[in-house]
């Protein structure tokens, strides 16, 4: 199976399950749950059903394109059951099915494995889940984001793309990966591993970094203070400054600019950030009467 | 009639910790719930798998008992007034047990009279009472971790997906995380069908029909079982490992045991790190050859093994790709010398009042060397070649921290640094002191092997207590972040199974005196709170506290409080006099125990100053001159016996019942005042004397 169809599979899949199938948000991310498809929408009462691929960004991790296994850019595909259905470990295991692993020919299992994001000031209870040894997916029951008790709770199931993929071709290195017949992994994305490492590791302008970051911040304020009626709150654009911010917290912090003491500082500023989005995106949704509560219920898995 | 009771709560995959905590808690829960519902029933079995938790209670009453009792109120003077009518308080009492006011009697006991009633109920059903009590006993379930699910408010370790209650063949209406409990319970996730419980008693059996093993002993007898029989297939023997048995056993419902192969060239790392690389990630387990070498092979226990080859494949890639990152790292590390990373420990924070890792390096360097000069073993001091070589591992002790090694796998610190150096050419006696100065790492963990890593874990921790004690960060309560508790035991036990003869007090200061020396390129020492005299006083406390613990381990209690309250300077003297006083059989150690008792409480009353004078001591009485002849011949003993116990002992048993006949025949307290305070002052003389070995008086009396 190709890495192209393996996307495919998995949207198809999840699309059969009444998920929506969202698009990639558009910009750096570290993870698929800073896509406010996850993170603010598992806050609140209203039900959603989402999946997506992100292509997620952990400046930390790249390695110049000569590491087979890590990468400063991988792909994660994301899924959001909410609430979580009773029938969500089943789900799953279709899935797995469907990208051609049969559960009973392979051996499955469950780790104990909880998830914390102390930027996004997120938590919760899981797995990941493990195919004949190998990780290939982290699953969360959401608890807290932003601060906030997520009621209900939302299933967050993230699926480790690269390595899925690696183990359904059986190759040994992520570059030999095909992307369709024609491509491979390594074609498109091995310069673009050692750019980005060079200029995370090297060349990012830490001053410039920095002072976005401050920007970010400030602007975070400035856009949820400008009216007090949550109606007139710009809740979206200041979330997308907290993701920014996140990523430049990240690129600091590869290029080795940030202090252990630094860095707790800098975490709690994102994660005030975060929260107050939050707190202004619940205000708004409940302003706006939370409108996806009066979806009929066909939009929750079936 | 009675019936068996049966819960079972399916759950998505439990956490192996939650599953052992719940079905250590469940007993006590469910016979807590019976026992206040008045239900009699015979033996509780529970059992657990990762995906469900059950109890079986035998023989449960049909019925509650009935009751009929008299139950007593407040006292008759709160419960009335002056007039004679019920006050507040008594007519509480009436409606708390809910009989009319007019049935409340009076009832006089030995502490006066009280308000009384009698109570009186039928049994209930158990069929009534049971589904809330086993509701109620699986919300009491203790978990590190709860967790929500769905829309629901209910908490537990994992959402949960079934219930299964059975009374006899009845089925009990229990409703828990908003499921109502059945007969149905489900096999294996992957192997089995749905199961129909019968009756309780044939839960176990019908759960196994379909691939579940819910007893967890059985389950970990037939893991084992095969787990051996894997490793044998191989012509190898199994590495047993409790952590690894208990991770698995948890892990599956039914344990499919698969031997994995990886390439023999990995070998060449070090076994700990091969072990680790296949333990720490993987859960996997080790194997043997008949020599004792690690066999390129690995057993791996899976919840299905329908089609191996699959499995393998997966398994044996992981395997690979990880021993291949251990083996980037391997070969990345050894271009080093390990001696050379001695700078980037100046960068490592070990705390931030007391300096980097690297100073304290410099510290345990020059502390091993100064323990090395004041520690005797049987009296001779220590070889100088082999404080040399302690001293050197010292200063190598914490370089495998900046390796890229123990940066993946933390938990090979130590063990890793021995291997390069050793590797490197450094040693074997400098290099083992690496992995050896971290132990023992807790209560059961072996001591260093070699004098040198003794040496070096002894001046890590002293390092340590007296840097930590000296800025205020000495553990209070419960609370020990540091583990200064266990570093403090390790040098007990340390001085005491290497024989090191030392004065604590000695070794303190020597440990303070480091941080006072300029540290690394400041050329300034530590500034520190508490002064050497401070520091010292509160540790020597400390550590008599643990000494106490560690002794008791292995004496009864009154004779470490009698060889402690001697004195406590050197550890190892300290359980030497244990040893020897314990070894006394026990009417002997009663017999000293008793004349000392007496001795001291007279001694209490000796003047100050001048020494016995024997020529006060007459022909009459003569158990006068016998105690005095007998003390003047113990006192040589004593000296040839020196640190020789078991002798000193036998000499101070041998002397008691001179001791005992003077007490007989002797009255000391006499009014002729010189003659009075002679006799006082040999009562003093003798219990100092002896005094040195323990305080006889603690000694519990026969």
């Amino acid at each position: 199976m190709h890495f192209q169809d393996l996307i495919l599979t998995l949207q198809r899949f999840w699309a059969e399950q009444g998920c929506l199938i969202v698009q990639p948000y558009n910009s750096e991310v570290g993870a698929g749950t800073f896509n406010p498809a996850t993170f603010l929408r598992s806050l609140g009462p209203e039900p959603w059903n989402v999946a997506y691929v992100e292509p997620s960004r952990r400046p930390a991790d790249g390695r110049y394109g000569d590491n087979p296994n890590r990468l400063q850019q991988f792909h994660q595909f994301q899924v959001i059951l909410k609430p979580s259905p009773l029938d969500i470990q089943d789900l799953y295991l279709k899935s797995l099915e469907a990208i051609g692993t049969k559960p009973l020919e392979h051996d499955v299992r469950f780790l104990e494995d909880d998830w914390e994001s102390p930027t996004l000031g997120a938590w919760g209870l899981g797995w990941q889940v493990w195919l004949d040894g190998l990780e290939i997916s982290q699953f969360t029951y959401f608890q807290q984001a932003g601060g906030f008790d997520c009621k209900p709770v939302s299933g967050e199931l993230t699926y480790g793309l690269e390595r899925i993929a690696m183990y359904l071709q059986d190759v040994d290195t992520v570059y030999d990966l095909t992307y369709n017949d024609q491509v491979t992994y390594g074609e498109l994305f091995k310069r673009n591993e050692w750019e980005w490492s060079t200029y995370n590791f090297e060349e990012a302008d830490v001053a410039a970094h920095f002072s976005a970051f401050d920007h970010a911040e400030a602007e975070v304020l400035r856009l949820l203070g400008r009216s007090e009626d949550p109606r007139q709150q710009l809740v979206m654009p200041a979330y997308d400054f907290v993701v920014k911010a996140s990523h430049l917290f990240n690129v600091l912090d590869a290029r080795g600019a940030i202090s252990v003491t630094e860095r707790v500082r800098f975490i709690g500023r994102v994660r005030q950030m975060a929260r107050r989005v939050s707190a202004a995106w619940l205000a708004q949704r409940e302003a706006l009467g939370f409108p996806l509560l009066r979806q009929p219920a066909s939009q929750a898995a079936e | 009639m009675a019936r068996d009771l049966l819960l079972e709560i399916g759950a998505e995959e439990l956490p192996s910790s939650f599953v052992a905590g719940a079905l250590a808690a469940l007993p006590g829960l469910i016979r807590e719930e019976l026992a206040s519902l008045r239900l009699g029933h015979g033996e509780v079995w529970v059992g657990g798998t990762p995906r469900r938790l059950a109890l079986i209670v035998q023989g449960v009453d049909e019925a509650q008992a009935d009751l009929d009792e008299e139950v007593l109120g407040p006292p008759a003077r709160v419960a009335f007034d002056a007039d004679g009518k019920l006050t507040r308080a008594g007519e509480a009492f009436a409606s708390k047990l809910g009989v009319e006011v007019s049935a409340l009697t009076r009832q006089e006991t030995p502490k006066g009279e009280y308000l009384a009633a009698r109570r009186v109920a039928k049994g209930e059903a158990a069929t009534a009472l049971l589904p809330e009590a086993l509701a109620r006993v699986a919300g009491r379930i203790p978990f590190r971790k709860s967790m929500r699910w769905s829309d629901g408010d209910t908490e537990f370790g994992r959402p949960v997906r079934w219930l299964v209650a059975l009374f006899g063949e009845e089925q009990l209406p229990v409703v828990f995380a908003g499921i109502r409990a059945g007969r149905v319970s489900a096999g294996h996730r992957f192997l089995g069908r749905e199961v129909q419980v019968e009756r309780p008693s044939a839960y176990v059996a019908s759960l196994a029909a379909e691939h579940v093993l819910v007893d967890t002993d059985a389950r970990r007898a037939l893991m084992l079982s095969r787990l051996h029989e894997a490793a044998a297939s191989i012509g190898g023997s199994l590495i047993e490992d409790a952590f690894l048995v208990g991770e698995n056993l948890s892990l599956v419902e039914e344990p499919q045991v698969l031997v994995g192969s990886f390439d023999a060239a990995f070998l060449a790392l070090p076994e700990r790190v091969v072990l680790d690389v296949a333990k720490d990630h993987q859960r996997y387990f080790g194997v043997r050859d008949p020599s004792g070498a690690l066999l390129p092979r690995y057993l791996l226990v899976a919840n299905t093994a329908e089609r191996p080859e699959n499995i393998l494949r997966g398994n044996d890639r992981v395997m690979r790709a990880r021993l291949s990152d251990a083996k980037f790292f391997y070969d990345e590390d050894m271009k080093r010398e390990l001696a050379s990373r001695r700078e980037a420990l100046d960068q490592v924070v070990f705390h931030k009042r007391l300096g980097s890792v690297g100073d304290k390096v410099r510290r345990i360097e020059r502390l091993t060397r100064a323990l090395g000069a004041a520690l005797t073993v049987d009296g001779a001091v220590l070889d100088a070649a082999v404080i040399e070589s302690a001293a050197r591992g010292a200063g190598l002790a914490k370089c495998d921290l900046v390796t890229l090694m123990v940066g993946e796998f933390p938990e090979l610190q130590g063990e890793i640094g021995t291997a390069y150096a050793v590797a490197q050419g450094v040693p074997r006696e400098a290099a083992r002191v690496i992995a050896e100065h971290y132990q023992p790492r807790g209560a059961d963990d072996a001591l260093p092997a070699s004098v040198q890593g003794a040496l070096v874990a002894l001046a890590d921790r002293l390092d340590t207590l007296v840097g930590c004690f000296a800025v205020g960060l000495a553990p209070t309560g419960a609370a020990d972040p540091l583990a200064l508790r266990r570093a403090t035991i390790g040098c007990l036990k340390i001085l005491i199974g290497h024989q090191f003869h030392a004065d604590l007090s000695e070794l303190l200061s020597a440990a303070y005196q480091g941080y006072l020396a300029p540290q690394g390129e400041r050329g300034e020492g530590v500034a520190l709170d508490l002064s050497i005299e401070d520091a010292r006083a509160r540790l020597l406390d400390f550590f008599r506290d643990r000494l106490r613990g560690v002794l008791a381990e292995r004496y009864a209690g009154d004779v470490v409080e009698a060889v402690l309250a001697a004195h406590a300077s050197s550890p190892l003297d300290a359980e030497r006099r244990a040893a020897a006083l314990a070894a006394l059989d026990g009417a002997a150690r009663a017999t000293v125990g008793e004349v000392f008792k007496r001795a001291a409480n007279i001694a209490k009353q000796a003047p100050p100053g001048a020494a016995v004078d024997p020529s006060q001591f007459g022909a009459v009485p003569p158990e006068e001159q016998a105690l005095y002849q007998a003390f003047v011949a113990l006192q040589a003993q004593l000296a040839a016996a020196s640190k020789d116990y078991p002798r000193a002992l036998q000499a101070i048993v041998d002397f008691a019942p001179t001791l005992a006949a003077y007490f007989e025949a002797v009255f000391v307290m006499v009014d002729d005042v010189p003659l009075r305070e002679n006799r006082l002052r040999l009562m003093r003389d003798i219990e100092q004397s002896c005094g040195r070995v323990a305080n006889f008086k603690l000694l519990a009396q026969g």
